[in-house]
């Protein structure tokens, strides 16, 4: 399963309270992977569905081996599921080798990740025995990889797919068979690659990790040489240090997703400015950043600015687009903007899209999801709710059922006359009840039966009786 | 003194009529960023018969006014939004309350992705944002309701900033207000009142009454009764009533 899908079932999963039954075994080799108990788990709660990206994998992957450079200086990547830490003088700083897994596996764990480690004398022996090694963490001791080899599968060497078609047809399965045969007739059966990751394997031929170095920070910075409170000379001194930093992402093809300003002095106020799109327009960032400005207050002078790029991407992902491609492009890039700016200045959370959900209880048909946060979105792969008829659900929803006194003719049946604002109103006719139940494993136990009622100057509500409670609530208006 | 000779009211009235129409395309043609005199259909053609034109032109402010909540003057407003919507682009709803609540309006299906909802925490940032959006060339329609929240902010002069957004971006702005504010004056194109009908028969299709009562730069007074269809939420003229030629003349805030 890739990363980014893994990531986002976790997420899904985590977001929906639902128990995952405690880490199972992985179910094939990928080494940071979602548990088998998290994905049985998701049937009931939702699972959302994330087309699969691969270059986002290779990024997670990146990242990750960013992470990773606490436990060694050399750590590279090997597509599509692993990480290489080149431990060398490394394992006595954590207390050896076995401690040393332990915490790395610790930090995953604390991120959400299932993962298998295995240390080795060559890259080779160690993917071989962290992808088909029978335990979560593998120590090889040093010199005896081979014999740990020898059981494996022949998938175990990082053989392409056809090499080991022609094995299988063979009928070499393991490693210790293709050991068996005559070391020459090798390359001539089966080509260069099967002798050339066996050398690799057994530490023959040297093989190197290609480290992965963060990205560079993209700072810069200001000292006054007088503290000052005037907004004025913020924002000149603020436009100079975003045209730096702007100038220096051109060069690298890139735009700034997230972007911080410090005014340090002896209360330093930080703010933070997001963008839906990687962006290298200077006025669109200054507005969005003067924005933020003319919203702090000063109380103290300001004795430097600090403006840094915490984020970055490449802006080939601009050519994604909010909405249809077929918009017009200034149409849409103002639509952007307008994402960004809002989003800016009222917060990310109360600039927003439906995601409809198949919930039977109506608080959790619909979810709101924020635009500024991309990987909190479902990227339109949702599963679709059931199809309800347009008039079924009302189009204001209280945030909490709001008690109300009714009246019915007979007890616990449709209601007569009930109170709502201070207005009493008469009921002419009602549709309903529609039982709406959901299970005991949910938390709290909902039992309810909705009626849509038609007051007798025809205004219509949402109303339920808490079967069980004996008490009304009104739950929306027919708007 | 006597008065004109030869005076004929129909020739007289259908002057100004002509006069008027004149007027409307050239204050249109002053419009920067209207799409050419292009008027959209509301979808509902009892209702475009009713507006101005026949529909909505690109930068026009609508007030949708009714008595309380519950009276489906938002369905209506939302009905039209979604047809504006997938004629023209995304769709911003300003909903300061949070009570907007989408599976009402289930059969936007994937349309529900240009739709962007706005949640401001209070009738400063509410207007603001309502103002952004009318701006933006990248929105079709903004829908906003002018409750509580807006009482303070909107004074005559935000209004007609409103306005002035609307024009420049060329968004359409559905505003829902309660009615009480009829007697207040506007700056909004068109004024409609939603009334809605007790149901008649056994269908739990919904009747609402529309009147046109306010129109700049041109005579109001129609009435038109729609008719909700349960199932499929299409909006239609109910069955045997028509436009009324002489509407009933109401008192101001009745």
């Amino acid at each position: 399963m890739p990363l980014a899908e893994a990531k986002g079932l976790l997420e899904t999963v985590s977001r929906s309270q639902s128990s995952s039954g405690g880490w199972g075994r992985p179910q094939e080799a990928p080494r940071v992977v979602p548990t088998e108990g998290s994905l049985r788990s998701t049937p009931a709660t939702h699972p959302l569905l994330i087309r699969h990206q691969p270059a986002d994998d290779i990024q997670a992957l990146r990242e990750l081996a960013v992470r990773c450079q606490r436990f060694s200086p050399v750590v590279g990547i090997e597509e599509p599921d692993s990480l290489l830490l080149d431990l060398t003088g490394c394992a006595h700083l954590f207390g050896g080798e076995r401690k040393l897994s332990r915490q790395v596996q610790r930090c995953f764990e604390q991120r959400g990740f299932f993962i298998k480690t295995a240390i080795a004398d060559s890259i080779g022996a160690a993917w071989a025995v962290a992808h088909f090694g029978r335990h979560q963490t593998e120590i090889v001791p040093a010199g005896q990889h081979e014999s740990v080899l020898r059981p494996l599968p022949v998938k175990a060497l990082r053989l392409t797919e056809t090499v080991i078609e022609t094995l299988a047809a063979l009928d070499i399965r393991r490693i210790e068979q293709l050991l068996a045969l005559p070391r020459a007739s090798l390359p001539s059966r089966f080509g260069p690659e099967v002798i050339r990751r066996l050398d690799q394997a057994s530490g023959e031929v040297s093989e190197l990790i290609t480290p992965i170095r963060p990205p560079e920070p993209v700072v810069a910075g200001r000292e006054f040489e007088h503290p000052t409170g005037d907004h004025r000379a913020l924002e000149v001194a603020l436009q100079q240090l975003v045209e730096q930093i702007v100038g220096n992402l051109v060069q690298r093809q890139q735009g700034i997703q997230r972007l911080t300003v410090e005014l340090k002095g002896a209360l330093s106020e930080c703010f933070a400015i997001n963008f839906l799109r990687p962006c290298q327009s200077l006025s669109h960032i200054m507005e969005l950043v003067l924005t933020q400005l003319e919203r702090v207050v000063l109380t103290e002078k300001v004795a430097g600015l600090r403006v840094q790029a915490v984020a970055t991407a490449l802006l080939e992902s601009r050519q994604t687009q909010l909405f249809a491609a077929d918009d017009d492009p200034v149409a849409q890039r103002e639509l952007e903007q307008l994402v960004d700016r809002m989003s800016n200045r009222l917060g990310k959370q109360r600039v927003v899209q439906s995601q409809l959900c198949p919930d039977p209880q109506p608080e959790f048909a619909n979810r709101w999801e924020p635009l500024l946060d991309e990987n909190e979105r479902g990227n339109g792969g949702s599963v679709s709710p059931p199809v309800l008829p347009c008039s079924a659900r009302p189009l204001c929803l209280q945030r909490e059922p709001q008690a109300v006194e009714v009246t019915s003719r007979v007890p616990a049946g449709p209601p007569t006359y009930f109170h709502w604002k201070q207005t009493c109103y008469t009921v002419a006719r009602y549709w309903g009840p529609e039982r709406i139940e959901t299970g005991w494993h949910r938390g709290r136990h909902v039992r309810r039966d909705y009626y849509q009622v038609e007051t007798e100057c025809g205004l219509r509500f949402w109303l339920f009786w808490r079967i069980g409670r004996a008490d009304w609530f009104l739950h929306g208006e027919f708007d | 003194m006597s008065g004109p000779k030869n005076h004929n009211p129909n020739k007289h009235s259908a002057a100004i009529e002509q006069l008027a129409q004149q007027l409307r395309r050239y204050e249109r043609t002053l419009q920067p960023t209207a799409g050419g005199n292009g008027v959209l259909s509301t979808g509902i053609a009892a209702l475009d018969g009713l507006l101005p034109d026949g529909g909505i032109s690109r930068g026009m402010l609508l007030e949708w006014l009714s008595e309380k909540t519950g009276g489906g003057a938002g369905t209506l407003a939302f009905t039209v939004a979604v047809q504006l919507m997938r004629a023209d682009g995304a769709c911003v709803v300003i909903d300061p309350a949070a009570s907007f609540y989408p599976p009402a309006i289930g059969k936007l299906g994937d349309d529900l992705q240009r739709m962007i909802v706005v949640h401001p925490a209070n009738g400063g940032d509410a207007l603001w944002a309502l103002e952004q959006s009318l701006r933006c060339r990248g929105v079709a329609v903004v829908v906003c309701r002018l409750g509580q929240a807006f009482e303070r902010e909107l004074h005559h002069h935000a209004y007609r900033r409103l306005q002035l957004a609307a024009e420049t971006g060329g968004a359409i702005g559905l505003l829902l207000r309660p009615a009480r504010y009829r007697v207040h004056p506007t700056w909004a194109d068109v004024r409609l009142l939603v009334e809605p009908l007790p149901t008649v028969n056994s269908s739990k299709g919904r009747q609402l009454q529309v009147e046109l009562i306010h129109c700049r730069g041109r005579n109001c007074g129609g009435i038109v009764t729609l008719e909700i269809d349960d199932e499929t939420g299409d909006v239609r003229l109910a069955s045997g009533l028509a436009t009324a030629t002489n509407p009933v003349r109401r008192a101001a805030g009745a």
